[in-house]
């Protein structure tokens, strides 16, 4: 069983001990006394001289007794408490996924040793949990053996921007069942928690100076590179910029690659541009490396964006002004192929959205319009129905203004059970999206706009454009062509997936030797700054992109600070498992008998010195 | 069901002292029979002897009593709406049990609780049964029901909770755990299983969170229920119905849609009611949702003249303004993209509390343009000091040197009945406990010369004097007994404290008499002839104001406002009590202190104006009147009286986001003749409203905000011109919960480029609002709401939270209720060992040193 001390300051009664010392080390002199006969002084001790004087304290069984006694009462004041064999806790360590530990690593894995195992003592059993306030991060230890947790910290991967630590926390504390336990953060600055979390705050103010972003902007076959350096620090810093293709070295004697002196004043942010060098795809910039190096490489690839083509199949000007809508959204082509085999608008083409009369069968995403047709130019345009046009609550048409469309009465459409409807002109759909499920299973969509688009004012409505616009990059999201950019870490890429697709990601901040293992793809850019790709092994890959740090509040290290509230919550534990000392009546008695045996024994030693074997 | 008094004495027939090994003392006559036949121990010298009786005691274990004995176990009882079905038949059996099943020392105590907490007992309402619950049932305030019993519960005795809920309490249990553990009090819980009735009820709420001016907005209502019916619904938009459908539920759900235009810019809130013919809960057929109309940025001119002046001038500039003629209708969403707010000679009695909570988040944190301009019923005149705007203006109305026409005399008069003996939710003090702060508070604020009367009434007027006392040598007492005052049950009868007061103040010869009534807006009885007694209070020029605690829709509401009206007073309403003594101070400070002046005086213009203006304005001579008030420190006077007071007559400062302003003199009305007439009024108010607007919104940045489930997602979108600001300095959100809580910071993830992202857990609220600083720029949000009913939300969150809280303080869910009287107490005795142990030590060493030195009392050398 494990101990410790509810009252540490009754050990204060060992100065008992120093003062019974100091007590016995006074020695009554003695008085003269005259007397005939001499051989009484044969017997007598030391002759006393009166008074008082100092002397070494001799051995003495009376000083033993009452040093007993003192020592024993000194355990009783101690109010000792003994941990039961059968006590258990769990404690569960939450520690904070944010990039800015990086920086900590190494005195977070020192303080969590320290901490934890004094934590142990609490219990005679403690059940360890270890997880990571990453929403999408796997928890990464469950178990009884401490040295395992510590290991296991190891596999943390702080790379997170600034997030809200609360569901890890909650998590955490319906892991401590009954009561019984206690949740820790670990972190690099103050955290707002509930008072039953202890916070183990091991930052430090430290300067720093990183990358807050970069991008590439490109102009027809011209790019230009802009990266933002940062310096949230108190005190002006100076770096060196260099910029270099992968594979130069980053060291910073290799003269490989541009290099640029950069001069931040406290809280200075900077933006720095240079044009794209031709023959690479790819451009790696370092910063001279500080205390926190996740800031200090930003790697960037000159985009190659996943264009939409887009055919006009569409008589007249509506199509034409639909067409110029749907150009105005970037990265738009308009072709000419928008393929027709077996009548179906998109079938065999080369086009991603195909823009046809409603009616008209298709296969891919499209844009279907009524065709008013030779019928409506002689009629005239139709009479305005004036009825309120009503948006859904839809990520297509939200926040949009339709008040200014003007038209004609929907156009019925024939029902269909995959209909989402977008707009409502009275009780008609006026817009609406519809999946054509094909074959393979997929579902590509269509956008239906129920009215006579010329003979309204949605040529004049923003409102279309940015609907239009939505749709683009919905589509755009499900084409499966090569393409390449910039991303944050671990940030949801837009995409189709398929079964085979791995990951291939090499760390900025690792060293250039080495393979890296391409891993299963998960949806998202790699957890760290790196440039990476996607694809199946062995073929060309369908994304090329680099990642970049997320979060420049990460990079700033001013609110850093070392705290560690655990000991009351430590505290709490123990005087919930331990129990008091059982054997205080037997301290209590050995303090008896050891007074007794102080106070008899000058009696009895004399006595024994009278006895008549003791006389000559 | 048995209820014992509230304290028990600590030692009342108790011994306060205890051994817990008594047998110890056998050891007794064995020393001394020690110390006779081994007299060379010298046990009969003092120390040891005092040595060995103290190791006698200590091994006796002496105990200090704590608690008396038996433990008192408070039930906590859920009298909500949403428990009613599924608790209350299983009440009456599991009390019964519990009273059974108790010790002969133990006691079985109770605290009803719904909206409000009361302690079984305690007359809630006159004519109620006195032992039922009383008071609102729509909402499940668990928190504040352990705070009240934990106010409670007797500290000498052992003490235990019990709540009997079904667990889903409408309001956070934060910082609860912490106050049990330190009074040793454990949490239990019985929690009933569901029942399933007949009941219809509003599951969703659907509509966009924000439209443009008069564009159709659809809005779904999803009706669940029972049987198949067809339910009637009730469709109103701010306050007002505006139509009536029928929803068909069939198989439990039945669903609706229709369309609406706004054409007004702001918050509106629209609400839809079910009427079913029979429902169980008919308290669960109400859905609110707020939705804003973006129509640009406007100034919203809260006035009380007919052709205000200020709107012709503002709208000059080239501002839409919004002209709010009735102050009582301005409410929290009239500050939705609103640019500045003016409030021109309005007094705070005319405006609703709420919005009035709600000024204060809407300049500070949500970037918006503030300004009160005077009158007589601006600033304290109007009732605005001590009121939440006091400390945003930049001018103080605590007159610092007297200004008083005339003493006054005031007599209020205090509900005690048993209504003010519930707990107010969120502050852990009564309400009578509140209002007799209130009435401290006005006593200190009044004048020396001033005389009050404080006349507590229930069925009967007790004053705490026979007549008005000076307050100069009576204001520490009278505050104090004010304090002092308690609930006693019953009900109030109005006309017996109005009839009461009066005859105390009818023959003092003052210059002012005034009386403050404060009485519950539900139960105010026993009006009496009450018109009659007015009209000779106000013959004899005493007036009469009223402040009633509840809401205007309360069944006693119209007659303390017609008693307000009757005696030419002002009537406020308090619907939780917490603002009561700043209702009293505001009340006080209308009647005692005279700071509308109405002798022109000269104006002086000072180089402040410049901050806001680019060139100097030529100042009119002078005004008919203003309003006296103290420039505080850090704001800017632009102009100032000529008089000996050198008061601010333009000031104005910055707060948090947004920016106040005061002008002390009117603008409009009576006492602005001279001021209309002056050349450069026009260019003085665009300047002021130009100022109070503040900047025009960023181009590159937008938030967008929207509903998802319990929770608003607030995502901001930036385009690239932005990244490098935003990452000298990210953009911080930061959220208002109701209408006068305080801002808080929520962290921001960085989902993509040109995307941050947040998510805020509305559940708990009527509603938020949020606000987006970046850079020098603001971007606010809201009204918005998530919950049809807090009551009937159901959170499972906070069942777990209930649970965490039961676990943390050493209790246990029961299932036996028995096993509530067997669970572990908290030790009734305290040992006295670590008291007693360091006296031993030191008569070792006594004995020590005298045994060694031959030292003794009195000294004698010890002979060789």
């Amino acid at each position: 069983m494990s101990l410790f001390l509810a009252n540490p300051w009754g050990l204060l009664a060992l100065a008992a001990i120093p003062a019974l010392l100091g007590i016995h080390a006074l020695q009554q002199r003695s008085r003269r006394v005259r007397t005939s006969t001499l051989f009484l002084i044969e017997h007598a001790g030391r002759p006393p001289e009166g008074g008082l004087r100092l002397e070494w304290v001799r051995r003495s069984v009376p000083l033993l007794m009452q040093i007993s006694a003192s020592l024993a009462l000194a355990w009783l004041l101690a109010e000792p408490q003994f941990v039961g064999r059968q006590s258990r806790q769990t404690v569960a360590v939450v520690l904070d996924a944010s990039a800015s530990m990086e920086a900590f690593r190494s005195p977070a894995r020192q303080a969590l040793g320290r901490s934890l195992r004094r934590l142990a003592g609490a219990a005679q059993n403690t059940d360890w949990r270890l997880l990571t306030t990453g929403p999408r991060q796997a928890p990464l230890y469950a178990g009884s053996d401490l040295d395992g947790l510590l290991a296991a910290v190891e596999r943390w991967q702080p790379v997170l921007g600034t997030h809200d630590p609360t569901p890890a926390l909650a998590t955490a504390a319906g892991l401590t069942p009954g009561g019984r336990g206690m949740v820790v953060l670990v972190t690099d600055r103050p955290a707002d928690v509930p008072g039953s979390v202890g916070v183990l705050a091991v930052g430090t103010p430290i300067d720093n100076v990183g990358f807050a972003g970069g991008d590439v902007v490109v102009e027809g076959d011209d790019a230009r590179w802009r990266v933002v350096v940062t310096n949230p620090g108190e005190r002006g810093q100076e770096r060196t910029l260099r910029i270099r293709p992968p594979g130069a070295g980053a060291s910073a004697g290799n003269a490989a690659g541009e290099a640029i002196a950069v001069r931040l004043e406290p809280g200075q942010t900077r933006m720095l541009e240079g044009g794209w060098p031709p023959g690479t795809d790819t451009l790696l910039f370092d910063l001279a490396p500080d205390a926190f190096t996740f800031d200090d490489s930003l790697a960037l690839v000159r985009p190659r964006p996943r264009l939409v083509r887009v055919a006009i199949r569409f008589p007249g000007p509506t199509g034409g002004v639909i067409g110029r809508m749907l150009a105005a959204a970037p990265g738009v082509e308009i072709v000419a192929d928008g393929g027709a085999a077996d009548g179906i608008a998109g079938a065999g083409g080369t086009a991603d959205i195909v823009v046809a009369p409603l009616g008209t069968p298709v296969d891919g995403a499209a844009v279907l319009i009524p065709d008013v047709g030779a019928e409506g130019d002689a009629a005239g345009p139709a009479p305005l129905d004036s009825s309120p046009v009503a948006a859904e609550d839809d990520p297509l048409v939200n926040d949009l203004g339709w008040g200014g469309l003007l038209s004609g009465a929907a156009v019925p459409l024939d029902d269909d059970p995959t209909d989402r409807p977008l707009l409502w002109k009275g009780p008609q759909p006026l817009a609406l999206v519809r999946a054509t499920r094909r074959p393979d299973g997929t579902a590509p969509e269509s956008l239906l706009l129920a009215w006579d688009i010329a003979g309204s004012t949605a040529g004049r409505l923003p409102a279309l454009v940015v609907l239009l616009t939505r749709f683009v990059e919905r589509v755009r999201a499900g084409i499966d062509r090569p393409w390449a950019g910039n991303f944050l870490v671990d940030e949801a890429i837009a995409m189709p997936s398929a079964a085979g697709d791995r990951l291939t990601a090499v760390p900025l901040a690792t060293a250039a030797s080495g393979t890296v293992s391409p891993v299963p793809y998960r949806g998202r850019a790699p957890a760290r700054p790196a440039v990476f790709s996607v694809g199946p092994p062995g073929a060309e890959p369908r994304l090329r992109g680099a990642t970049q740090a997320a979060d420049a509040r990460e990079s700033d290290f001013r609110a850093a600070t070392t705290l560690d509230t655990l000991e009351g919550l430590r505290h709490e534990a123990r005087v919930k498992q331990a129990i008091a000392d059982p054997w205080v009546p037997a301290w209590l008695a050995l303090v008896a008998v050891a007074l007794a045996i102080a106070w008899g024994w000058p009696a009895w030693r004399s006595a024994r010195a009278r006895s008549p074997s003791t006389t000559a | 069901m048995a209820v014992g008094p509230r304290t028990l004495p600590l030692h009342d027939g108790l011994n306060p002292m205890s051994f817990a090994t008594p047998a110890w003392f056998l050891l007794v006559p064995l020393l001394v029979a020690a110390g006779w036949q081994w007299p060379a121990l010298g046990l009969r010298r003092p120390l040891r002897a005092a040595c060995l009786g103290l190791l006698v005691i200590l091994l006796a274990d002496p105990q200090l009593r704590r608690f008396a004995e038996g433990l008192d176990l408070w039930l906590l009882v859920d009298r909500s709406d949403s428990a009613a079905d599924s608790l209350a038949p299983r009440l009456r059996e599991w009390e019964t049990i519990l009273v059974n099943s108790k010790g002969p020392a133990d006691r079985v105590l109770a605290v009803d609780f719904a909206a409000e907490a009361v302690t079984r007992g305690a007359i809630l309402r006159g004519g109620a049964a006195g032992t039922e619950y009383a008071g609102s049932r729509q909402a499940t305030r668990l928190r504040t029901a352990l705070d009240h019993a934990i106010a409670e519960a007797d500290p000498s005795r052992a003490a235990r909770f019990l709540a009997l809920t079904d667990g889903h309490a409408t309001e956070p249990l934060l910082g609860v755990a912490e106050k049990l553990v330190d009074r040793s009090i454990a949490l239990d819980v019985r929690m009933p299983p569901p029942r399933s009735t007949n009941d219809y009820s509003i599951g969703r709420l659907d509509m966009p969170v924000r439209v443009q001016p008069s564009e159709a907005l659809l809005i779904g209502v999803s009706v669940r229920g029972g049987d198949d019916a067809r339910v009637p619904l009730e469709v109103l938009r701010d306050g007002t119905r505006i139509g009536t459908l029928e929803v068909d539920v069939v198989d439990g759900a039945g669903r609706t849609r229709f369309t609406d235009r706004l054409a007004a810019p702001g918050g509106h809130r629209y609400e839809v009611r079910i009427t079913p013919t029979d429902d169980a809960h008919p308290t669960n057929n109400v859905a609110s949702r707020w939705v804003q109309v973006d129509g640009g940025r406007r100034v919203v001119l809260v006035t009380t003249y007919v052709d205000d002046p200020l709107a012709t001038a503002i709208r000059a500039q080239g501002f839409a303004v919004e002209v709010v003629d009735d102050p009582r209708a301005a409410h929290v969403g009239t500050l939705t993209g609103a640019a500045a707010v003016i409030l021109n000679n309005v007094p705070a009695a005319a405006l609703e509390a709420g919005f009035i909570a709600a000024l204060g988040g809407y300049a500070t944190a949500q970037g918006g343009g503030l300004a009160m301009v005077g009158g007589k019923y601006a600033f304290a005149s109007g009732g605005w000091f001590g009121s939440p705007l006091d400390p945003l203006l930049p001018v103080s109305m605590e007159l610092k040197r007297e200004h008083r026409k005339l003493a006054a005399v005031l007599a209020m008069v205090i509900d005690r009945s048993g209504s003010m003996s519930v707990t107010a939710p969120g502050t852990g003090l009564t309400k009578i406990e509140l209002a007799g702060e209130g009435a401290a508070r006005a006593i200190e604020l009044l004048g020396d010369a001033d005389l009050v009367a404080v006349i507590p009434v229930d069925s009967e007027a007790h004053p705490l004097s026979e007549t008005p006392l000076a307050v100069a040598k009576n204001r520490g007492p009278l505050a104090r007994a004010a304090r002092g005052l308690r609930s006693q049950g019953g009900g109030i009868f109005c006309y017996v404290g109005l009839d009461a007061a009066w005859k105390m103040i009818r023959d003092v010869d003052v210059g002012q008499r005034h009386v403050i009534l404060f009485a519950d807006a539900a139960d105010a009885e026993e009006p009496g002839d009450y018109k009659t007694l007015l009209a000779e209070m106000t013959a004899n020029k005493c007036t009469v104001s009223v402040i009633g605690l509840g809401q205007r829709t309360d069944p006693d509401a119209a007659l303390l406002e017609d008693i307000a009206a009757r005696g030419q007073g002002r009537i406020f309403f308090s619907a939780s009590g917490t603002d009561l003594p700043a209702l009293f101070q505001m009340e006080t400070a209308i009647v005692a202190r005279s700071a509308f002046l109405t002798d022109p005086v000269a104006v002086r213009g000072t180089p402040g104006w410049l901050e806001i203006a680019g060139t100097p304005l030529e100042w009119l001579p002078e005004v008919d009147a203003y309003n006296l008030t103290y420039l505080r420190p850090e704001a800017t006077a632009a102009a100032i009286t000529g008089d000996e007071y050198s008061a601010p007559l333009v000031a104005f400062w910055q707060r948090g986001a947004g920016r106040v302003a005061a002008v002390t003199f009117p603008l409009g009305g009576d006492y602005s003749i001279a001021t209309r007439a002056w050349a450069g009024y026009g260019d003085a108010v665009q300047t002021l409203a130009r100022w109070l607007a503040g900047p025009e919104p960023p181009a590159g940045i937008g938030l967008r905000s929207r509903i998802d489930g319990s929770v608003v997602r607030f995502d901001l979108f930036h385009d690239d011109t932005w990244t490098d600001r935003l990452a000298a300095a990210a953009p911080r959100l930061t959220v208002i919960r109701g209408a006068g809580g305080e801002p808080v910071g929520i962290p921001w993830e960085r989902l993509s480029p040109g995307q941050f992202s947040a998510a805020v857990d509305a559940a708990d609220t009527d509603f938020i609002r949020a606000a987006v600083a970046v850079g020098e720029t603001t971007l606010a949000a809201g009204p918005l709401n998530v919950v049809t009913d807090a009551e009937w939300s159901f959170d499972p969150r906070r069942v777990e939270e209930l649970r965490g809280v039961v676990n943390r303080t050493g209790g246990a869910e029961r299932v036996d209720l028995t096993d509530v009287w067997s669970a572990p107490r908290p030790a009734a005795f305290r040992s006295l060992r670590r008291w007693l142990l360091p006296l031993l030590v030191g008569l070792v060493l006594a004995e020590a040193l005298q045994t060694q030195t031959g030292l003794r009392w009195p000294a004698r050398r010890r002979d060789g």
